[in-house]
């Protein structure tokens, strides 16, 4: 019964790979609060060694602070899935990262001076490809396990909400791919990659939530339907609607 | 003038086999229906339970089928194609339709082997997103409505609010962004439900809102009590 409580025993996946996504989707979620975190490449070609100390051990201590950044972040996560919640969670997510991380905060600010808007836009995309790539594998590992045809149903559903979040999370990265500046896409990034870290630590109050940011979430990606496919697709919900009215006689 | 509907109401148009259908059909057949975001979050919201439950059926069928032994790939594609559709009539038979939509595209794409059961979740995980995102701007004679950010700010306070007295986020949703709308125009706004719970909790809620901000000019009319009133 212990082993239930200690929070990773919640997933069958190995401790080591769960913080391994855990520091991927950290650095995606850096990311999101600024495009500026993902020119530490940048630094390290352009030999800035010197000047941004901080930032080049960045990986090393979101690896010392992850359990602490996990459990404050989720502690201001929305428990709403709207973008007025959103918004306001975004600036506390930012304070916490000031805080936790201040040196390097600073050194995000120093770096504006000297990347240009194109050097910035390539290394955002190198790191935007870079993390689709890592969700991906996510993917693999997690629908490894609810394929196995002996999972109950309730874990079953557990591990699919979580996959149905990664996938919502590549799509809005490929539209960011697109879109590079599009503040309501990093807003989405950040809550979604926020909501699956917390879930993946454990913190499992968070599932019907990441559900609810789905719904929400979803029509930002503006697929193209026809007239046609949209009402049917209404009239796929619409049937057997559990409506409370009273049909007329 | 803005005839807000709630989701009732666009489930009936939408579907002929409605019990409402005719009577919205007949009622809108000359004003235009305004149809709030929240209506379509509320589609959306039903797509996917219902999608996942389906999904759900599916992957029981495919653990069945693990079970037994098959001389071809055709009866393999049978017997869970077979198998969901039986588990769905047992345990939820009010998501059949969904049943037979998740089975007939997994079928479609080749997936409906045991063995190639993680490219069937992935695929079907990336077909539900993809297909939810589409429930959005119905064409046709209904106009979509959006708020501002600022607006949605104050919809939201509504909604915090008055959230307590509706029987679920959806009612309160719906009923907070009507509110946020009548409350910037100077033009009468009416929301439409066919649902005469909601029609009362509205009625009293709004009621006591308007005694604090007599901007708000909504009115929430129970439909089949408006068809009435008009045929006397």
């Amino acid at each position: 019964m212990e082993s239930l409580q200690s929070g990773r025993c919640h997933w069958a996946l190995p401790e080591v790979v769960i913080d391994k996504y855990s520091d991927d989707l950290l650095m995606g979620v850096l990311d999101a609060i600024d495009p500026y975190f993902s020119a530490i490449s940048y630094v390290r070609k352009k030999h800035q060694t010197h000047r941004f100390r901080a930032l080049l051990r960045l990986r090393w201590l979101l690896d010392e602070k992850r359990d602490v950044l996990i459990s404050r972040i989720t502690e201001v996560l929305p428990s709403e899935a709207s973008r007025m919640h959103y918004l306001k969670a975004q600036s506390e997510v930012l304070k916490i990262f000031e805080e936790e991380l201040a040196d390097v905060m600073d050194e995000i600010d120093e770096l504006m001076h000297i990347l240009n808007e194109r050097e910035l836009k390539n290394s955002i995309r190198t790191d935007i490809r870079r993390q689709i790539g890592l969700l991906n594998s996510m993917r693999e590992s997690i629908l490894e396990i609810a394929s196995d045809p002996e999972m109950p149903d309730e874990e079953f559903e557990k591990y699919m909400t979580l996959d149905q979040g990664i996938a919502l999370l590549i799509k809005l990265y490929e539209k960011m791919l697109e879109d590079w500046k599009n503040p309501e896409l990093s807003i989405y990034i950040l809550m979604l990659s926020l909501r699956i870290l917390a879930i993946l630590n454990g913190k499992l109050e968070h599932l019907p939530l990441l559900r609810k940011d789905i719904v929400e979430m979803v029509p930002e990606l503006e697929r193209d339907a026809s007239p046609e496919e949209i009402e049917e697709l209404i009239k796929l919900v619409g049937k057997e609607w559990p409506t409370s009215s009273t049909p007329t006689s | 003038m803005a005839n807000f509907v709630d989701t009732n109401i666009v489930v009936a148009k939408v579907v002929d086999t409605d019990p409402n259908h005719k009577l919205v059909e007949e009622f809108f057949k000359d004003s235009r229906m305004d149809i709030m975001e929240s209506v379509y979050q509320e589609l959306r919201q039903t797509f996917y339970e219902k999608a996942f439950s389906a999904l759900t059926k599916l992957k029981k069928a495919i653990s069945k089928a693990n079970k037994m032994e098959f001389s071809s790939e055709e009866e393999e594609i049978r017997a869970i194609r077979e198998l969901t559709i039986q588990i769905c009539r047992e345990t939820e038979p009010q998501i059949l339709n969904f049943c037979e939509y998740i089975v007939k595209v997994a079928e479609e794409r080749g997936l409906l082997l045991v063995r190639k059961r993680v490219k069937l979740l992935r695929e079907m995980n990336d077909f539900i997103i993809e297909q939810m995102s589409k429930i959005d701007r119905l064409s046709g004679t209904h106009r979509i409505i959006r708020l501002q950010t600022e607006e949605l700010e104050s919809a939201i306070d509504v909604y915090d609010r008055v959230r307590e007295r509706f029987k679920d986020d959806y009612d309160a949703l719906i009923f907070s962004e009507a509110v946020m709308f009548s409350a910037k125009t100077d033009k009468p706004c009416t929301l439409y439900t066919l649902d005469r719970n909601f029609a009362r909790t509205a009625r009293k809620v709004l009621e006591e809102l308007r005694g604090e901000n007599p901007e708000i000019k909504l009115q929430v009319v129970y439909l089949p009590n408006e068809i009435e009133k008009k045929a006397e």
